[in-house]
């Protein structure tokens, strides 16, 4: 049996015919690639190691309660189809991203595993768990306490200046949302994303101020990244050394791992 | 241990291949039928299945052959999970078929040639239709579509006549349409 010839390249397909499948195929839809990936990333961090690290069985085992309240505030987010994907499940949205907090989310990814529901406060944005701590487990606590420093080194006080005057991010307050942290947060990202090649320096500090702004923020990885990267481009490479390693150390397998060896030269 | 940990290795880290094939994405799920308002929340989808199944890695297919495997997949599921029961229309019908992909940007950009083909698409239910996008408008071989479809290739040539018979049927029918509301 053999394929046909396809319409398109028929020349005995209708004229008609072969010009509206032309416009069908090299149509575009309206996509916006940037906030795509920040949502994707987004997901990729709520549910870190998702991809062969066993999380998977934590997924289905999450807790309807915290499914629930994570979905109402994704669906918020427009971000349902994640939802759908079943990556979040269980997994705490606004859980720590940063390398020295990673035994955090690994013990809640084991305890919904197991079965016993991660209490609703697990999905507070990081500022506002801080400031109403709801009964954590004694693990917890002593992990949350390891967290509470970002794995950045002080922002270069050159490099900070002209970013700060130029767009210093409003400090969180206590009663912001949880969306609109995480919409700072994107933003932020946008930004950082905009400058990195154009102006590496202020790309950095902004990278710099974000960590320090949104503490375990869901995109920690990817703003590492963008900040590597300007730390490279700005030809800092004892500083890109250090960080590119603590990065690798903490997510060897990351999403932006590979990107960051062939930064290092790896 | 460490040969199979290479040979495993994703070829390209998730962040990487969303930012590659993403729009890719995006636009076939258009042609499956997806409504623009969907699209974001199933390219998602799409990507977060990939990530969790190890990510790509070097096989036969392209990276966009795979991921139009998982998104016809995530199409399908999406269907079923709208009740939407696989759209038969009688060829009869044409002109009452509505255009249900696109949504209102859609609407406004497209071409009535756009919109002719959308609408002769979605008088097929999506075994077909995949096989017909895959075929005509992404270039697939039909052997890559009976793997991306996990169907013997028999079952795709099928699929591809019924589906092209009826495409071109439905096609005619809407030219014919258009052009008798433009002369009356």
């Amino acid at each position: 049996m053999s394929a046909p010839k396809r319409l398109l390249e028929d020349p005995e397909t209708a004229a008609a015919l072969r010009s509206d499948l032309h416009s069908v195929a090299s149509h575009q839809v309206n996509f916006d690639l940037a906030a795509g990936i920040a949502r994707f990333e987004a997901s990729l961090a709520a549910g870190s190691g998702a991809a062969g690290s066993g999380a998977a069985g934590s997924e289905a085992a999450g807790s309807e309660a915290a499914v629930a309240s994570l979905k109402a505030t994704l669906l918020k987010l427009g971000m349902a189809g994640v939802v759908a994907g079943g990556a979040v499940l269980g997994i705490a949205l606004y859980s720590s991203n940063e390398p020295d907090a990673m035994s955090t989310n690994s013990a809640m990814l084991t305890n919904s595993a197991v079965s016993t529901p991660p209490p609703s406060p697990a999905i507070a944005p990081a500022v506002t768990r801080a400031a109403t701590p709801a009964a954590p487990s004694a693990a917890e606590t002593v992990e949350r306490s390891d967290a509470a420093e970002p794995p950045v080194e002080p922002v270069k006080r050159a490099t900070a200046r002209p970013a700060a005057k130029a767009r210093q991010l409003p400090a969180a307050s206590s009663t912001e949302t949880r969306d609109d942290l995480l919409q700072r947060e994107i933003q932020n990202l946008r930004q950082i994303r905009q400058l990195v090649s154009a102006n590496p320096g202020q790309a950095l500090a902004l990278a710099n101020e974000g960590h320090s702004t949104f503490k375990g923020g869901v995109l920690y990885q990817e703003r590492e990244a963008l900040a590597l990267q300007a730390l490279s481009a700005l030809g800092r490479r004892s500083e890109l050394e250090a960080r590119g390693d603590r990065y690798l150390r903490a997510f060897p397998n990351g999403s932006f791992s590979n990107r960051i060896r062939q930064l290092l030269g790896r | 241990m460490a040969e199979s940990q290479a040979h495993s290795e994703p070829l390209l880290d998730a962040g990487e291949l969303f930012r590659r094939h993403a729009r890719f994405v995006a636009n076939f799920l258009w042609k499956l039928g997806i409504a623009a308002q969907e699209i974001d929340d199933l390219v998602q989808e799409v990507f977060v299945v990939a990530h969790k199944r190890g990510g790509f890695v070097e096989r036969e297919a392209r990276p966009t052959t795979w991921l139009a495997e998982i998104a016809v997949r995530v199409a399908s599921t999406r269907r079923r999970s709208l009740g939407r029961a696989p759209r038969q229309v009688d060829m009869d019908d044409a002109a009452t078929v509505p255009a249900t992909s696109p949504g209102p940007s859609d609407i406004a950009e497209a071409s009535q040639g756009l919109e002719r083909v959308q609408r002769a698409l979605d008088a097929m239910d999506l075994d077909h239709r995949a096989v017909f996008v895959l075929y005509e408008l992404e270039g697939e071989s039909c052997e890559q579509i009976a793997l991306i479809l996990d169907v013997p290739v028999g079952t795709v040539f099928s699929r591809l006549h019924t589906a092209r018979k009826n495409f071109q049927k439905m096609h005619n029918r809407l030219l014919t349409l258009d052009k008798t509301r433009r002369t009356a």
